[in-house]
């Protein structure tokens, strides 16, 4: 939290839902914006009242951005989320990523969705469903709209568990291909 | 999870080869199911089997990693003898059988070509050895080599693209111009495996004009009596193109 004249900007990833995680993500790696435009786009997302934004000044601007590289996420993947009487799992004896979920997420990617909620809509499925229900696509956008004010904090882990295995798996791959254009 | 993948060409069957070679034309949403579209072909399972419901991402990596060498070309010779089917002189084959050959190159299923090449042969009680009559069911036939390791094959399908593409330069002057074989000889020689089949075939069906046709063939050999199309489908392709290329030069 930054405390910005009477208004306290959300500058943590605490503060935040997923679907606003996944809106400041899409902003931060627009390309096609300055950096203070990222800024000041992401500030909007976030609900600073218009007036506030206005008056910003360098030194304020560049003190909230500051505050946003502070945060420090815990290496823990959470396990179940319970929403409306219903519980949803990630996984049971220990953290797993399934080949299938991995599709979903791959794709979700490519169909520009937002990133940690189609995965943890992936990832988490609810108790008492088959296989089959839990990778329906309308199951998915189902749990997308449950899951979207959840706060990113909790699930922000996800998102570099997968991003890991994602960049390993372009490295190798690219390993590979260097291998057999050798031989 | 133990999936029994295949561990090199040897252990993946012709079936098995075209429909890899099929998924090559898909455009997936996702390489994970194009992954488990090609261990489902390996399988001889379905993409939706729920053996892939629990597998992790990392093994399926892993087992692809394992299978690089899905991306080589096939090293094969020609198998003369497949099952109880040996493969035929290609000298000896017949009008009735090139047609047919002809026919599945120029649709695109040179791998149907096969059941036509290889023959079930005895010897006869004077030592010679004969084979079977053109009769025999050719689904049936197929059926039997679809299950036959694919570089027992893919050999074969190059000596008979080579052969036939010296045997239709012999007697190119029977339909063909000489401006139509231009064919790219510093292009084809870079190829290898089934693209090089594949440029063969091209080429070769780019060049064939249509100024000829079996129907004409037949009739011209025949005298327009087509009850002796039969007749023609069992003589020597080489007898018929001699006397096509003979009626050819002395204009008769």
């Amino acid at each position: 939290m930054y405390k910005l004249k009477n208004y306290e900007v959300r500058t943590s990833l605490s503060e935040i839902t997923i679907e606003e995680f996944d809106k400041i993500s899409v902003i931060l790696n627009d390309e096609s914006l300055m950096s203070i435009e990222k800024y000041l786009d992401v500030l909007d997302v976030l609900k600073v009242p218009s007036d506030i934004i206005d008056d910003l000044n360098s030194e304020e601007l560049l003190a909230i951005i500051q505050d946003f590289s502070k945060y420090k996420y815990e290496d823990n993947l959470t396990q179940t989320i319970e929403l409306d009487g219903s519980v949803y799992k990630a996984w049971e004896t220990e953290p797993k990523l399934k080949a299938r979920d991995m599709a979903l997420i791959e794709q979700g990617i490519k169909e520009r969705k937002s990133f940690m909620l189609n995965l943890i809509s992936v990832i988490f499925k609810k108790e008492g469903l088959t296989n089959k229900e839990h990778w329906e696509p309308a199951h998915i956008k189902h749990k997308m709209s449950l899951f979207k004010n959840l706060n990113a904090a909790d699930y922000y882990p996800y998102v570099v568990w997968v991003s890991k295995k994602i960049i390993n798996r372009i490295e190798t791959a690219v390993d590979n291909s260097e291998i057999k254009e050798q031989e | 999870m133990n999936f029994n993948l295949p561990k090199s060409w040897n252990d993946i069957t012709l079936y098995q080869y075209l429909e890899l070679q099929e998924i090559k034309k898909i455009t997936y949403n996702n390489s994970v199911d194009e992954t488990l579209e090609l261990f489902s072909i390996l399988l001889n399972t379905t993409p939706d089997d729920p053996i892939f419901d629990e597998i992790e991402i990392e093994e399926v990596w892993s087992e692809l990693d394992k299978r690089i060498w899905l991306r080589d070309n096939i090293q094969s010779s020609p198998s003369k003898i497949i099952n109880e089917f040996t493969l035929k002189n290609f000298n000896n084959i017949l009008l009735g059988e090139f047609i047919d050959l002809e026919h599945y190159i120029d649709s695109g299923n040179v791998f149907k070509i096969i059941p036509i090449l290889y023959k079930k042969t005895k010897v006869d009680d004077w030592g010679n050895t004969t084979e079977e009559p053109y009769i025999y069911s050719f689904d049936e036939r197929w059926e039997i080599f679809l299950d036959v390791p694919i570089p027992k094959i893919i050999g074969v399908i190059n000596e008979y693209l080579d052969w036939r593409k010296s045997f239709l330069s012999n007697y190119e002057n029977l339909f063909m111009k000489e401006e139509d074989l231009s064919i790219d000889e510093e292009n084809e020689t870079e190829l290898t495996g089934r693209a090089r089949i594949d440029a063969e075939i091209e080429t070769l069906n780019n060049t064939k004009k249509s100024k000829w046709s079996w129907e004409s063939i037949l009739l011209g050999l025949s005298n327009n009596d087509v009850t002796k199309f039969e007749n023609l489908f069992g003589t020597s392709l080489i007898l018929v193109f001699n006397t096509l290329s003979a009626k050819h030069v002395l204009e008769i």
